[in-house]
Formats: structure tokens, C-alpha cells, sequence
């Protein structure tokens, strides 16, 4: 073929192109555009078996440079398809899922829902999960009204308050991948806010809950240990001035079987959660003394469950490093004894083991395994799992090793 | 005389190849590519349609053991890259040539048919994954049609070029291709990835054994190596690289493969077209950075098109053989209207594409194919060789 | 000095015919459409008579008048051409021709003719003198350290340029006409002990097969030596700089001067050419990479940040971080135009802006750029037709075009094609086009040197000066990519 037959082709293929470029759909429709969605900040799940709520804290951009709106918007819908179509409606423009960094999920929700969840929708795999007390739908206005006051912009913050407080954190695939293992056992942190009707305020902190439990990245929050701030709305005029993680709900098959406390909800973070903030604090017994609360600041940890098929035993291994602080410690570190390392040895390991043990005999009452100790039997043993294991029979012992920086 | 293109080109009067003869059977004296690009060609093949879509069908159907089922494919794939490297290293002319004097004109047309039918579906089968991954994941509602017409401008180029300039390309992003897999294989070393979930392996046998038997399909991507056959300056050590890179590019593939079934070895349900490698590295990256990891999958699949475009330029020499002329041009766009009409009226639905290299059949074909078609051309190497060596001693012997 | 005399011509031909002198130089003025360009002047050759003919445009006066008086006075016992040029003109560089076209093509060159009675032969003399600018630096190639010579429009001064940097005898020159009318003179220069043969006959045969009327400039050259001349890359390396034309030859390429052209073409040309510049050796070799590689970032995001941008905001939300989707979504609020039409919007303007900088008088020029500054900095985002982000990104790959001002055409066309395919098939088609154009930058290989080398094919040892400019003890070979027929440029 001649050059001049060749370049009048590729003329008229060119000419074709465009053409055809020129009429395909991003050319005149403007739906495509990042401005016809909505971002979705935080998504909360709530119902059962017949309706599904979401309740979705959305963004928008205001008049001020780089400053944001936030607000909430709950919906309804049969099945998870048609309440983010809902959710489409209710806000005028597609929403926009795949910048979620926070799903809520209420007391009633179905594991099954949170698989839909992934499959059927643009969340991410690894997006935040976090539990609220009972309706989702409360604790995310609570939520919002807290980011709104400290400025946050998304809810990453949580995660964060949550590692660094020692509480096990979990993604939604992390999430679904635990309750699918042979433990069918998966745990998210609980979320709380704190009112101003709150009175149980400033914890004690008796455990490793620390001094950043529920620091976030521009609030001023307090602790409180063990009380009862309800993470949903208070009463008239109780606005959310803070937030707590600390406890850990437990699920299992068929949705949320319990909520451990903080000292279960730390053990757990020991064994199954590459948590690797936070404080320790033991109380250390040393020449007859107990000296209360001396503070570690957790370094970094190794922990492995081994399992026995043999003797029907598993064997839970904690290393952490641990990084001593305070007056308390300081006082004993001024003695440069021998004795006083292996009292804070002792007292660490007194404090974990506990942690570890209330957490193990907690699930054990409600059947729930958030250690995966099933799962290591499975994985290694399977045969054994699949004939003779039983979770109530399996005898659990702890190592602890705890070394000192 | 150094240069480069001379020593890729190094011959008589033929010299460089033209668009004249860029199919042509006489390609004795044309050398296209140099090791180094076979090499590189060679990574690219091992790895790219593995790592794409078939991690995520296996998975739905073995669950955690879907890594196992892909290695052995590799494996198998490995095997039939031998007798290639072999033909590559032993023929100096190219397959056609090879085909033509052992099995004559007719019989090679009539075998050139059917390695170009092989073709053809390996084709499709790469370009409907392409369409699949991209269209469920980077354009989410984007018309396929107007995807296939897109992608298939870039193929159209590949197949009227010249086998130089495709490998020259690959030559030019296997270092990129590498960066984002080091990358992406950082990220998951680095994160602290529960790889443990693979365990127990092959805990059910017969959805094991199911899956391997359902999905050959995959293998064969090897096969258009063969135009390589005569093409290919190669040195003394030039097949140990080439092998090398074809276990480290299966090797890649099966980790990757590994750590998505470790990701959703429990949940395999929830496994779907939205899913790979990009989806579950986010774990580490988080919300903060946006999803950079997708933008580094983005960059390894190009190995996909270069695998899509590698089998159009095979489908168009074998065409350009068949029918006896080199009208590349004609020839790629006429392939480019019969790949488009399979793509958009066929294999149209996901769910029609997905039980296509399922089926029985393709399972059945695909793997024969791809042992086939390398062996053939080892053999009629031998034949060649024989043949030739015969006639320079009957006449020395005068 | 040359005052015509009335009725030269009549002088001519009412001249008995037997006088040969006479018709040699009817000869010559018969070919003009117009005689009057030339002077002619009788005199008195020695013992005989002659016609001196002279283009007073492109002749020295004073070489005429010198040579009217040493015929007249000093060539009295002399009576033939070879006589008159050994003993009276051996000052000056005379040759004898009796080609009429070849002595009228001389004489257009700037030559006098002598032709004598009795002898239809002609002593050409050489005379040129024309009025060239100076020695100027180029304003292309402007350096902070380094060699400021440029070339002008004048041949003998570019070579000579050029022999002052390569005093050896390999210094091959050849020389030609191009053009019917213009029979411009052109130079073919290359090293015969380092460039390849086959490279030097390929362009000698390309370059005598041009038949054309006449060319102004070396880029006239270029299509008929480029393997593609219809495609958007540059296949032939162009400078103005003496010291980069030397450097080149002595890398085995082959460089083509043209009379009246500054610019001198080189052959071979691999795009990493583009990517060098004579500056990087006249630095620290650490700069000198450290800049290379700031080009190359600067030709990609040039290239593809709009086309990024675009596909960003119509199809990959995901891949946005949030809070820059939220600053972004704020931007964009409101506007009339889609993000496509918006980036092609700000383009366009740049363009024009770019294309008007470069044409308007400079006593304007200052009050403009200010206005279009306003009118698109700050203007135009106010009232709501563009966004900030889409100026300060076309803003950004503008300028990042300008680290490598050689490829300004085809990047400017290669950066709208992808911002439009970016925006109408997101990054899907993005990846497409750059690979498109990849490959058939891939497909490209003149003169035997692959366009892409050292990255495709991959030439390890010429990654010595691609990306990284190695110390020069280092570059020991030279490069590969380019045919030779001598490797080693040092021990």
C-alpha cells in the first residue's frame, strides 16, 4: 500500500475516532464529575432481620478554603442494595463509599449484612470497623457533633485512640476473615462518647487503659474507667464532650454474642491484635512493699498460640517490651537492683497474664474464642479439629515474657 | 561494527525488518530481538494474566488452597517454556519457515490454522479479563464497547509493527513493571499479612481437585514465544536467564496469589472481580493517601496489555501466513473487528466470559494446546536440523 | 565605483562577432532575465582585451578595483588566463572553467569571470564578501558556563567554527549544491575514522536525490533525511552551538551545514539527545545528572498531569485522598464547564499566551504578560469559569514543558491528545496512549540507531550519558546506539 494510500486510512480512522470520542457520554454528561458525589465519611448499620437503617455522615465542602461541612442522614431500606439506594435518594447525588473510614455497626446487626457490605458495595476492605453500644444510628450523631467540635476530619482518629489506648481494632475483611476462620469469632472495639451528663469522670486507669485512652487528634477527652457513659444521646441538652474505647464486642456466627470489659478487652488485644500501643501499669511487690500503678509504655510484642493436639492444650506466648516510666518506676530504678527488675518483671507479668486469663474465661462462659485458638488447631490439626476438639476442654496456659527497655 | 541495531539486525541484504516483510517466512537473516528482550518478554508472559483475574476464580472455587492450583499451572507453564527455549536457541528460521519444510506448505497452513485459532482465544481471553478488571474496578460503568475500541487502537499498533518494537516496549517497562511489584511485595511483607490463613492446605481434596481441573485455561501463555523461533539473537547463557525469569515471574504470581488467599481463604464468598492484589494491600496504606496501591496495580497490569498485545501480533503473522500476504495493516484491523464483535456481542456479560474458560472444553484444549504447540516446533527443529545437515553433507560429499 | 556604462549591452553587440572575448561574455549575460544585476567592465588585459564581469551585491569592491588595476598596469607582457592568474593575480584564488553555468553559478556566489579576447575559457576569481551578523551566543541555546559561540548564516564561517574544535586531518567536508534555483551550498561533515560508512552514504544519497527549487534553511533538509518525516518526533538533532556539533561528530554522527542557516542538523539522533544539553559537561557531573533527571520528571509531568487530573476527578475518586477531594470538590463548586473542557480550556489559553509571548514586539510584551497573567491567574478563577487547581496544574506542566524546550511541539500536541483521552476514558485509556506512543517510539530506528537506546534497546554502557552524566574519564567507549566504526574514544 502506498504512503499517501496509508496516511489517508489512518485520516479517515483518526477522523472516526473522534467522532465516536466526541459522542461517548463523558463528553456531554456531567454525572461523572467528582462534584456530582457525595462523600461518605463514616457509615453506621443498624437492624436486624427485616430492615436495614443506614446512618451515613457525609461531607461537604463550605464557602471557606479547605474547611468542611459534616452532617448525618439516616435511611431505610429492606436489603442493603436499596438502602444506599435510599441513601442516594435522601442526599440527591450517588454517594460516594469509597473514602469510608468508619463503619459503625449497631447491637442487632447480622454478620451477613457486613459481607454484603463488601461485596456489594465500593467500602473498602479495609475500612475501620467499630461497634456502638446499641443503635448505630446515636452514636454517629454523637459522633459527628464531636468532629465537628474538634475539627476532625475523618474518623482515622478512632483507630488511632483505639491503638494507643491497647484496644484491638479491626477492618472489615479482617472482620469477615476472623467470624468465616474455624473459631467463627470476630471482635470490634466498642465506641463511647462521653457527655456532659456524665458524671463518673477522670478513670483511674487500673489498667493498661493509659493516659491517651481516647486522645484523638484535637480534642481534650477524659478517661474514665470501667463507667457507664452511654454511647448514645443523652438527655435533653447533654452535648458529647468525649470519647471512650475501651471495651470490645464480641460476635459470633449469629451477630453480637457479648461486650467484654476493659480488662478482657485488653487481653484479648494481647493475644489476637497486632496492637502495639499503649501503656502498662501493674502494681509491682517489692521488699515487701506494693507499689501501685507503675507505668510501662508497651514497646512492642510477639504473641503466638501453640497448639498441643496430643494433650489437647494451647499455649498462649506473649513477648512484649516494655518501656518503664513514671516517679514510681524511677524510684525503684534508683535502687539499680537486680531484684527490683525482676519485681517489674513479675508485676507485668502478673498484669497481662490477669488481663489474658479474664479475657479467655470471659468468652469461655459465652462460647466465643477471640483468641483463635480454634483456628490454630484447625490450621495445624485439622483432622484433630475436625473429630475431637472441643473449645470448653481445651487447657490453656500462658507464657509470658516480658523484657525490659 | 557495534551497533546496537545492527547487532539486532545483523544479516545481509535483508537488514533491518520492514513492514514488507515483518510476517515474512524468509527471516533466516533477521534477527528482531535480542535475548535481553526474550528475557524480559519471558517475565511478562510468567505473570501477568496469572495475577489478574485467575487468583480470584480459583479462590472461589479451592478457597484457600487457590495459590496451590496456580503454581501448579506455573509449573506447568514452566515445562512448556523448555522445549520453546530450546527451539529459540537451536533454529535459525523462523516457525513458519520451520513448519513449511517439515510438514510442506499445505500441512503447515492447516497447523498455522489451529495454533492460530489457539491463538484467537488466548487472545480473548486476555482482553475480556482486561475489560472485566478495569471495567469493575478503575471504570466502574464505563461501556465496554467503548473500552474494547480504546484498547484494541493499541493493539492495531502492536500488530502492524514489527516483533522489534513490542519488544523493545517490554524491554522499556519491565523495569517500571518490577519497581511496582517490589513495591506491592514490600507493602505485603511489611505489614504484618496473617499468611498463616493458607493453613491447612488442600484440606478438601475434591474442591482441590475440581478447581485444577476447571481452569486451564490460563496455561499456554507462553505459546507465542514461538515467534521468537529464529528471531532471537541469543547468547550461550541467554535460555538459563530466560528459564530464570519465567520461575521468578510464576514465582511473583503465586505470592501474590498466596497472599490473596490467605486475605479471603476464609470468606472465598466474598471474592470477586473488584478483588486483587490493590484491595487488600489498602491495609496498609490506609484512607489518608488515597489508594496509591490501586495506582501501582494499575502500572503492573500493563503487563496484561503486553500479553494481550503479544497474542494479536501472533494471531496477525499466523493470519498473514495463512493467507499468503503481508498486508499487516488490513490484516490487524480486520483482527481488531473480529476481536471487537466476540468481546461486545459474546462474551458481553461477565458471567458469559467466566463460564467460557471454565468450561469443559477449554479445559480440555487450552492445556494440550500450549504442550502442543512448543513440542511441534521442537520437533520440526529436529527435523529441520537433520534435514539440513544431510544436504550440507551430500554436498560436501561431492 | 561601478558606474554602468550607457548602453553596455549595445557595446556588446555591435562588437564585430569575431571578437570571442566578447561572446564568452554574452554567454554569461545572456542567462540573466535581467543583465543589470551584473557589471561588466572592459579593460585592457595586457596584450590583449577582456571583459571583467562582477555581482556588485555579493563581490568585494576592493578585490575588483585591486584586480582592475593589476591587470591593466602590472599585466603588461601578458596575454593568456593561465599567465594573467600565475603572474598578475596570484594574490588571489583563481581557477579556469569554461563551464558557462558553472562560471554564472560562481559569479551568483559572489566570484568575478575574466574573460579575455581569443579565449572562450573564464578565470574565476574569488571575491565573496557578504555582510553577516557577528558571532552571537544562540538564543536557543543560552548556557551559564561554556562556550558562547553560535553559528551564523554564513558557511565559511560555521566551518571554520568547526575546524577551530577538530584540527585533524579526519575532519571530512563535503561539499554541494541544493536547490535549482538557490544552488545553496551545503556541507556534509563527519569524522571518516569514527563514523559509519554506511550512515554517510545513506545521507549522501538521501541528500542527492533532493530535486526542489531551492531551500532557505537547514530544516528544509530534514523530511527528505528523516526515515519519517510525517511523524511528531524529532528523527534529526538541530544546534546552533559549535562546541555540541564537534561533540556529536566526534560521537560517530554525521552534520549537515547549510548556507544561511545557523542551525546544522545531525545524524544519527536518539530521542536521549533531547535530554542533553551542552551544559551538563560544562557542570560538576552530579549536577549534570541531578538536572537530567529533573528534565525527564519534568517531561512526565508535563506530559501526563493534566491528562491525571482529568481522568481523577471524572472516573478514579478512589484514588483521590480524601482531604484533597474535599479541597478540590470546593474548588470546582459552580462551574460552567466540565473538568475535561475546563483543562482544555486552560490549555488552549497557555497556548496562546505561549505562541502571542513569542511573536509580539518587546515594547509590548511586558504590559501583556501582565494582562494575561490577570486575565488568567486571577480574573478568570474569580469570576467562576475556571478553577484554581486546573490553572496551577496547566500552569505547572507548562513550565515543566520547558526543561526540554526541544520537544516543546511534539509534547504540546502529545499532552492535549492525552488530557483528552485521560478525561473521556479515565486511566484505563491514559495507559493506553502513553503505551501507544511508547511503542512507536519503539518502532522508531533511522540510520540503524533505535530512537529509544539506551532504554530500548537497553545499552547498558550508554546509560553512562542517558540518564546519569558520568565523569569523562569514565566514557571511555563511545556510544552504541549510534553506529561507528571506532568504539573507543579514550584509553
Amino acid at each position: 500500500m502506498t504512503t499517501q494510500k496509508k496516511l489517508l486510512i489512518y485520516k479517515v480512522l483518526l477522523f472516526l475516532f473522534a467522532f465516536f470520542i466526541a459522542f461517548m457520554p463523558a463528553t456531554a454528561l456531567r454525572n461523572k464529575e467528582v462534584n456530582s458525589r457525595v462523600i461518605v465519611g463514616i457509615l453506621g448499620l443498624d437492624g436486624g432481620d427485616e430492615k436495614i437503617s443506614i446512618t451515613a455522615q457525609y461531607v461537604m465542602p463550605t464557602e471557606t478554603q479547605g474547611s468542611t461541612g459534616k452532617d448525618t442522614v439516616t435511611v431505610e431500606g429492606e436489603t442493603l442494595d436499596e438502602a444506599v439506594e435510599a441513601l442516594n435518594t435522601a442526599l440527591g447525588r450517588r454517594v460516594e463509599l469509597g473514602h469510608c473510614s468508619m463503619v459503625i455497626v449497631g447491637s442487632d446487626v447480622k454478620p451477613e449484612l457486613l459481607g454484603s457490605l463488601l461485596s456489594a458495595t465500593d467500602v473498602t476492605a479495609d475500612v475501620w470497623m467499630s461497634a456502638a453500644q446499641e443503635k448505630a444510628e446515636d452514636l454517629l450523631g454523637d459522633l459527628t457533633d464531636f468532629m465537628k467540635k474538634t475539627g476532625a476530619t475523618d474518623a482515622d482518629f478512632i483507630a488511632y485512640s483505639a491503638r494507643k489506648a491497647h484496644i484491638a481494632t479491626n477492618t472489615l475483611l479482617g472482620f469477615l476473615s476472623d467470624l468465616g476462620s474455624a473459631s467463627k469469632t470476630a471482635y470490634l472495639p466498642l465506641v463511647e462518647m462521653q457527655d456532659s451528663g456524665d458524671k463518673e469522670q477522670g478513670g483511674e486507669g487500673g489498667g493498661s487503659s493509659g493516659d491517651s485512652s481516647g486522645e484523638s487528634s484535637g480534642g481534650e477527652e477524659q478517661s474514665s474507667g470501667g463507667g457507664e457513659s452511654g454511647g448514645g444521646k443523652g438527655g435533653e441538652g447533654e452535648k458529647p464532650t468525649g470519647m471512650k474505647v475501651e471495651k470490645l464486642a464480641v460476635y459470633g456466627e449469629h451477630g453480637r454474642v457479648c461486650v467484654l470489659d476493659s480488662t478482657s478487652a485488653r487481653g484479648v488485644a494481647w493475644v489476637s491484635a497486632p496492637v502495639e500501643k499503649g501503656t502498662v501499669c501493674s502494681d509491682v511487690e517489692y521488699e515487701g512493699k506494693i507499689i501501685k500503678g507503675v507505668c510501662g509504655r508497651l514497646l512492642k510484642k510477639y504473641a503466638t498460640v501453640n497448639v498441643d493436639e496430643k494433650n489437647g492444650e494451647a499455649t498462649i506466648k506473649i513477648k512484649a517490651y516494655i518501656e518503664p516510666h513514671g516517679d514510681k518506676f524511677n524510684s525503684l530504678f534508683a535502687t539499680n537492683n537486680k531484684s527490683a527488675d525482676a519485681a517489674l518483671i513479675a508485676g507485668y507479668k502478673k498484669k497481662i497474664q490477669g488481663e489474658v486469663e479474664s479475657a479467655y474465661k470471659d468468652c469461655l462462659a459465652v462460647n466465643v474464642d477471640p483468641m483463635f485458638i480454634g483456628r490454630e488447631f484447625y490450621r495445624y490439626h485439622p483432622d484433630y479439629f475436625k473429630s475431637e476438639y472441643d473449645y470448653s476442654a481445651v487447657k490453656v496456659k500462658y507464657d509470658i515474657e516480658i523484657s525490659l527497655k | 561494527m557495534n551497533s546496537v541495531s545492527q547487532q539486532q539486525n545483523s544479516g545481509t541484504a535483508l537488514g533491518s525488518e520492514t513492514e514488507k516483510n515483518a510476517g515474512g517466512t524468509n527471516t533466516r537473516e533477521t534477527k528482531q530481538a535480542s535475548g535481553k528482550q526474550l528475557v524480559a518478554i519471558i517475565f511478562i508472559l510468567a505473570m501477568a494474566t496469572k495475577m489478574f483475574l485467575l487468583p480470584i476464580f480459583l479462590i472461589q472455587s479451592a478457597g484457600r488452597d487457590g495459590y496451590i492450583i496456580l503454581a501448579i499451572y506455573g509449573a506447568f507453564d514452566l515445562i512448556t517454556l523448555v522445549p520453546i527455549l530450546i527451539t529459540i536457541r537451536k533454529s535459525d528460521v523462523d516457525i513458519f519457515e520451520l513448519l513449511s519444510s517439515v510438514l510442506g506448505k499445505v500441512g503447515a497452513k492447516i497447523a498455522v490454522v489451529i495454533i492460530w485459532l489457539f491463538m484467537f482465544f488466548k487472545l480473548n481471553t486476555a482482553v475480556a479479563e482486561i475489560l472485566t478488571f478495569y471495567g469493575t474496578n478503575v471504570l466502574a460503568d464505563f461501556d465496554t464497547s467503548m473500552m474494547v475500541v480504546v484498547l484494541l487502537v493499541f493493539l492495531a499498533a502492536a500488530g502492524t509493527h514489527t516483533l522489534r518494537s513490542l519488544s523493545r516496549l517490554n524491554e522499556l517497562l519491565v523495569p517500571i513493571i518490577v519497581i511496582c511489584l517490589a513495591v506491592l511485595v514490600a507493602i505485603v511483607a511489611l505489614t504484618g499479612f496473617d499468611l498463616a490463613n493458607i493453613f491447612p492446605a488442600v484440606a478438601d481434596k475434591k474442591d482441590f481437585s475440581f478447581a485444577l481441573l476447571k481452569h486451564p485455561t490460563w496455561v499456554g501463555d507462553f505459546t507465542p514465544l514461538v515467534l521468537f523461533i529464529g528471531r532471537t539473537k541469543t547468547k550461550k547463557y541467554t535460555w538459563c536467564f530466560a528459564a530464570g525469569s519465567g520461575v521468578i515471574g510464576t514465582a511473583i504470581a503465586t505470592f501474590f496469589a498466596l497472599a490473596l488467599s490467605a486475605a479471603f481463604g476464609n470468606v472465598p464468598a466474598l471474592v470477586d472481580a473488584t478483588t486483587n492484589i490493590s484491595n487488600i494491600l489498602q491495609f496498609s496504606v490506609g484512607n489518608v493517601y488515597g489508594r496509591l496501591d490501586m495506582f501501582s496495580s494499575v502500572l503492573w497490569s500493563v503487563s496484561v496489555f503486553i500479553e494481550a498485545a503479544l497474542f494479536f501480533y501472533a494471531t496477525c503473522r499466523c493470519t498473514s501466513f495463512v493467507i499468503g500476504k503481508n498486508a499487516h495493516f488490513i490484516i490487524s484491523l480486520c483482527t481488531c473487528v473480529a476481536v471487537y464483535v466476540v468481546q461486545v456481542f459474546a462474551l458481553t456479560d461477565p458471567m458469559i466470559f467466566s463460564l467460557t474458560v471454565t468450561s469443559y472444553p477449554s479445559a480440555i484444549i487450552t492445556p494440550i494446546m500450549a504442550a502442543a504447540i512448543p513440542c511441534l516446533a521442537l520437533v520440526c527443529t529436529v527435523i529441520y536440523n537433520i534435514k539440513h545437515k544431510n544436504k550440507a553433507g551430500a554436498v560436501g560429499g561431492r | 565605483m561601478f558606474e554602468k556604462p550607457p548602453c553596455r549591452l549595445c557595446i556588446i553587440t555591435c562588437s564585430p562577432l569575431h571578437n570571442n572575448g566578447m561572446e564568452a561574455a554574452q554567454r554569461i549575460l545572456d542567462k540573466f532575465s535581467t543583465p543589470d544585476n551584473v557589471v561588466t567592465h572592459e579593460l585592457k588585459c595586457g596584450k590583449t582585451s577582456g571583459v571583467l564581469i562582477v555581482q556588485p551585491d555579493l563581490s568585494d569592491a576592493a578585490t575588483a578595483r585591486a584586480t582592475i588595476f593589476a591587470l591593466e598596469n602590472t599585466a603588461k607582457n601578458l596575454d593568456t588566463l593561465e599567465e594573467f592568474s600565475r603572474y598578475a593575480l596570484l594574490e588571489y584564488e583563481v581557477n579556469i572553467s569554461s563551464d558557462a553555468d558553472d562560471c554564472v553559478n560562481k559569479l551568483l556566489n559572489g566570484d568575478m569571470l575574466l574573460c579575455i579576447e581569443g579565449d572562450d575559457r573564464y578565470a574565476v576569481i574569488n571575491a565573496r564578501k557578504y555582510t553577516t551578523r557577528g558571532i552571537t551566543e544562540p538564543p536557543t541555546e543560552t548556557v551559564m558556563r561554556g562556550p558562547r559561540e553560535g553559528f551564523i548564516e554564513d558557511l565559511k564561517t560555521n566551518l571554520s567554527l568547526l575546524e577551530r574544535r577538530l584540527k585533524t586531518p579526519d575532519l571530512a567536508i563535503e561539499r554541494m549544491e541544493i536547490g535549482r534555483k538557490s544552488k545553496t551550498s551545503v556541507a556534509l561533515c563527519y569524522i571518516d575514522s569514527v563514523a559509519d560508512k554506511k550512515v554517510i552514504k545513506n545521507v549522501k544519497k538521501r541528500l542527492e536525490k533532493i530535486d526542489i527549487d531551492g531551500i532557505v534553511d537547514s530544516h528544509y533538509l530534514v523530511p527528505y533525511i528523516e526515515e519519517k518525516p510525517l511523524s511528531l518526533f524529532n528523527q534529526t538533532g538541530l544546534s546552533e552551538k559549535p562546541d555540541i556539533v564537534a561533540a556529536k561528530l566526534l560521537e560517530g554522527r554525521v552534520a549537515i551545514f547549510v548556507d544561511g542557516s545557523p542551525m546544522v542538523v545531525t545524524v544519527p539522533f536518539v530521542m536521549v539527545e533531547e535530554f542533553q544539553s551542552g551544559e551538563d559537561y560544562y557542570q560538576r557531573s552530579t549536577y549534570g545528572t541531578f538536572v537530567r533527571l529533573l528534565r525527564y520528571l519534568g517531561l512526565i509531568l508535563a506530559l501526563l498531569l493534566p491528562g491525571v487530573y482529568v481522568a481523577l476527578q471524572n472516573f478514579h475518586y478512589q484514588l483521590i485522598p480524601v482531604r484533597f477531594m474535599i479541597t478540590l470538590m470546593t474548588a470546582i463548586k459552580g462551574l460552567p464547564l466540565s473538568p475535561l473542557a475546563e483543562t482544555l480550556f486552560v490549555l488552549l489559553l497557555f497556548e496562546i499566551i505561549r505562541e502571542a509571548s513569542v511573536r509580539m514586539p518587546r515594547a509590548v510584551g511586558m504590559a501583556m504578560s501582565i494582562v494575561g497573567a490577570l486575565v488568567l491567574g486571577e480574573t478568570a478563577v474569580n469570576a467562576g469559569l475556571i478553577s484554581s487547581p486546573a490553572v496551577m496544574v496547566i500552569a505547572l506542566s507548562s513550565i515543566a514543558l520547558f526543561t526540554v524546550p526541544t520537544l516543546l511541539g511534539a509534547m504540546s500536541i502529545l499532552r492535549v491528545i492525552f488530557t483528552l483521552v485521560g478525561g473521556l476514558c479515565g486511566l484505563f485509556g491514559l495507559i493506553l496512549a502513553v503505551l501507544f506512543t511508547l511503542h512507536y517510539i519503539c518502532s522508531l530506528n533511522a540510520y540503524d540507531a533505535p530512537y529509544l537506546a539506551p532504554f530500548a534497546p537497553l545499552v547498558y554502557s550508554d546509560f553512562k550519558d542517558a540518564i546519569e552524566r558520568s565523569p569523562f574519564p569514565e566514557m571511555k567507549k563511545r556510544p552504541r546506539s549510534i553506529p561507528n566504526s571506532n568504539p573507543t574514544r579514550q584509553s
